[in-house]
């Protein structure tokens, strides 16, 4: 059986290693036939960015979201802090959530993982 | 009947407190009967060879280690412990595998 996974990542990729580090998790669970979702909280949206240059191991983490887009039906962010704040990059499908809907997606899940 | 599983993962480093309530809660498991299962990844691979560590290891529990995450902090893969380190597959086992998954993050 396929395992529900989501990744939580709240960390800020300017700051901490942490960002690529869950989308490494992400993209190793997800190449293992897991259901993975990634939910991408604050600054963590910036992963989705053109601003990939300025974050911690940034590089490792283009890879890893080039090979990751491949298995996800969209990445998830939080509506109330990316719309204002973050230009996304067109290369990733993005789904916007409210909180109340990110809180029904981590419910749901057999396996929850924060960053 | 077989034995209940329960594995966990910790991702931070010995000062956090996640690191004393995984070993904590590992001791009560084993001594429940319960199979357990610790996956060290990011920094929590700073926590292989502490001491509690090493005698959860000689009390049964499974210990692995993300290999890269090892090699990215310089920490040896060859240790005579009984740590083994390994790739995310194996976490992905033990995801799939337990009765409960817990992470501390």
């Amino acid at each position: 059986m396929n395992t529900k996974v989501i990744i939580l990542i709240q960390s800020n990729p300017i700051e901490s290693h942490r960002p690529s580090e869950g989308i490494r998790m992400a993209l190793g669970l997800a190449a293992c036939n897991h259901l993975v979702d990634i939910i991408l909280l604050n600054q963590a949206s910036l992963l989705l960015s053109n601003k990939i240059e300025y974050l911690v191991d940034g590089e490792n983490a283009q890879k890893y979201l080039a090979e990751l887009k491949e298995y996800l039906t969209a990445f998830f962010v939080d509506k109330e802090t990316v719309e204002e704040t973050i230009n996304l990059s067109d290369e990733y499908k993005v789904v916007s959530l409210s909180r109340h809907e990110i809180a029904q997606k981590i419910a749901a899940a057999a396996c929850f993982v924060r960053f | 009947m077989p034995k209940k599983k329960l594995g966990m993962m910790l991702s931070t480093p010995p000062a956090d407190k996640n690191s004393a309530m995984v070993i904590s809660l590992a001791n009560a498991a084993i001594l429940e009967g319960i199979e357990t299962y610790i996956y060290l990844i990011d920094d929590g691979v700073y926590n292989i060879g502490r001491p509690e560590m090493n005698a959860l290891e000689d009390a049964g529990v499974r210990l692995f280690a993300c290999a890269y995450g090892a090699q990215q902090r310089g920490i040896p893969i060859n240790s005579d412990r009984q740590t083994i380190f390994a790739g995310l597959v194996t976490l992905s086992d033990m995801i799939k595998g337990c009765d409960r998954f817990i992470t501390f993050n």
